[in-house]
């Protein structure tokens, strides 16, 4: 016997008619398969009374983000040449090629690691590990032996450098060469119109690669920008930076290197950096980009130096619709101050007198 | 793709990811009951599965993998909430709850999963039948208040749902997780 599943939905919601119920009753009885049926019926019904309180995922995007947090591939990389689309292919080659021509092609056996869209992790051939961000490639040879530890970056990157007592680690941009003492740093070569190099932990000697005797040295907390075919001088953190000073041509110049004790980002910087040696011509431009705000605390909090001190503010969520455009190469203080224009930021202020300990983050 | 394969037998990635994907979102509801705060749900779950990514080749466990889950996303939890009392994650009634956190045998975790697997087949459901199957089950609207709001009948309501349920049923029959 055959019923109709709207009579056993009515029997199931108590709105059966009594002769309804009683054909239900005896179908059930009938056979263990209508049992089978009837008690999955009920399942569905039951269940699906929860799902108003239930929260679905996009697991793809779960699981990408999980990837973000361990790659799960402790191996040697993959040559993930034919990831990338030819077109990136072809644009990231073309620059490569004008770069480091003798480099790409000196060897066979090299690894060319695109990023795509994502931001990847990756490990080097010295255990060293990369933060590959999103649109960047990482080309470098398989094996490192002798001589320096030779990248070239396309895009941008953040590198935790292993120590070697006797090989160099060199990442190369198309207008900069970094060379590596010490141990955490930040090279962000996307554009040509403005390129820089940010130092977390250790010393980073960077280099016109146009002018080799044209360097700069990093320490902790300092970065250095190219800018409009320049490389300026080293700047601390959280100073604001210096206004931009237009010269004729990038001649060589002495190294130079602002020590800066780091202080609590949120204070004011206690002294301007040295004045520029010309007069000011004009405003510093900072390349701005659109960024969600969400992904902008991630950011903070995996690359700035009082990362521990965000790690609460991670609670602080805003919508994922919410952008801001900034530079993640300004200070910190620039970035919480272009922030606060639009956002009320509430700071958790019980026991940490150096930390940012974002409470709650409104809309204006 | 559904398994109740004991997490020895993840061997690569792409197992790792199909055992990720399935149990993501009732993993992440089920801790949320207890936790009520979704951005530290997911971070429980997430830290969950990177354990057992860590220890899939030593792990020997004598359960289900669901059950497996379920047992190390509860302790993980445990182990959060107890090291992050002082943000208050919870008062004391979630704190008796959580002391009265069901044994893996009775697979509490069971129907999360049903939860989410309806939540997936409704995708295949007709738009209308689907409308009429959420204002009847999410919004719990009569089907008298549904025939109202929409303008038809109520019989053409229960018909729907009927029609809606027993679609799903169809769908998740071949479940094990569901239907054993």
């Amino acid at each position: 016997m055959k019923l109709e599943d709207y009579i056993l939905i009515r029997y199931i919601d108590q709105i059966a008619s009594t002769e309804e119920v009683e054909m239900v009753d005896a179908w059930i009885q009938a056979s263990s398969e209508n049992r089978k049926h009837f008690q999955e019926l009920l399942t569905v019904h039951y269940e699906s009374r929860h799902l108003k309180s239930f929260t679905s995922f996009d697991v793809d995007q779960e699981w990408e983000a999980l990837l973000k947090k361990n790659d799960l591939n402790p191996k040697p990389i993959e040559n993930r040449f034919f990831t990338m689309t030819f077109v990136k292919y072809a644009a990231a080659a073309s620059l490569l090629l004008i770069c480091a021509f003798y480099f790409l092609f000196s060897s066979p056996s090299k690894s060319l690691i695109s990023s795509g869209d994502q931001m990847i992790t990756l490990q080097l051939p010295d255990n060293s590990s990369v933060e590959l961000f999103p649109n960047s490639s990482l080309e470098f040879d398989k094996e490192w032996d002798e001589g320096d530890r030779l990248v070239v970056l396309q895009g941008k990157a953040k590198f935790n450098v292993r120590k070697s007592t006797h090989q160099h680690f060199v990442v190369l941009s198309d207008l900069m060469s970094t060379k590596v003492l010490g141990t955490e740093f930040m090279v962000d070569a996307y554009t040509t119109d403005l390129q820089s190099v940010e130092v977390f932990e250790g010393k980073v000697a960077v280099a016109d690669v146009k002018d080799k005797s044209n360097t700069r040295l990093l320490n902790k907390g300092n970065f250095v920008l190219f800018k409009d075919g320049t490389l300026e001088d080293v700047q601390s953190r959280y100073v604001e930076p210096e206004p931009v000073v237009e010269k004729p041509k990038p001649a060589p110049k002495p190294k130079k290197v602002v020590k800066k004790k780091v202080q609590a980002p949120v204070q004011k910087p206690v002294e301007k950096p040295k004045p520029a040696p010309k007069p000011v011509e004009k405003k510093p431009e900072v390349v701005l980009s659109t960024y969600s705000v969400n992904s902008v605390f991630d950011y903070l909090l995996n690359n700035h130096p009082e990362k521990d001190k965000f790690s609460k503010s991670r609670k602080a969520k805003i919508s994922d619709d919410e952008t801001i455009d900034l530079s993640l190469s300004e200070s910190l203080e620039k970035i919480i101050k272009r922030l606060e224009t639009k956002y009320i930021l509430t700071y958790d202020d019980e026991k940490c007198e150096n930390c940012i300990d974002l409470k709650k983050i409104e809309k204006k | 793709m559904f398994s109740n394969n004991s997490p020895q037998n993840i061997k690569t990635k792409d197992e790792f990811e199909l055992i990720f994907k399935q149990y993501f979102s009732p993993l992440v509801n089920f801790v949320n009951q207890y936790v009520k705060d979704i951005e530290l749900s997911k971070e429980v779950v997430q830290n969950t599965f990177l354990k057992l990514w860590d220890k899939r080749e030593t792990l020997n466990i004598d359960t289900s993998l669901k059950n497996y889950l379920y047992r190390s996303a509860k302790n993980n939890m445990i182990d959060y909430i107890r090291k992050h009392q002082k943000l208050q994650i919870i008062n004391d009634e979630d704190d008796k709850l959580l002391k009265n956190l069901p044994e893996e045998d009775s697979s509490p975790l069971s129907p999360f999963i049903i939860r989410n697997e309806i939540l997936h087949a409704m995708e295949q459901l007709k738009p209308k039948n689907k409308e009429i199957f959420v204002l009847s089950k999410f919004e719990g609207l009569t089907y008298e208040e549904i025939a109202n709001h929409l303008g038809i009948s109520k019989r053409s309501v229960e018909d729907n749902v009927a029609r809606a349920m027993a679609r799903l049923k169809d769908i998740l029959k071949d479940n094990p997780e569901i239907f054993k």
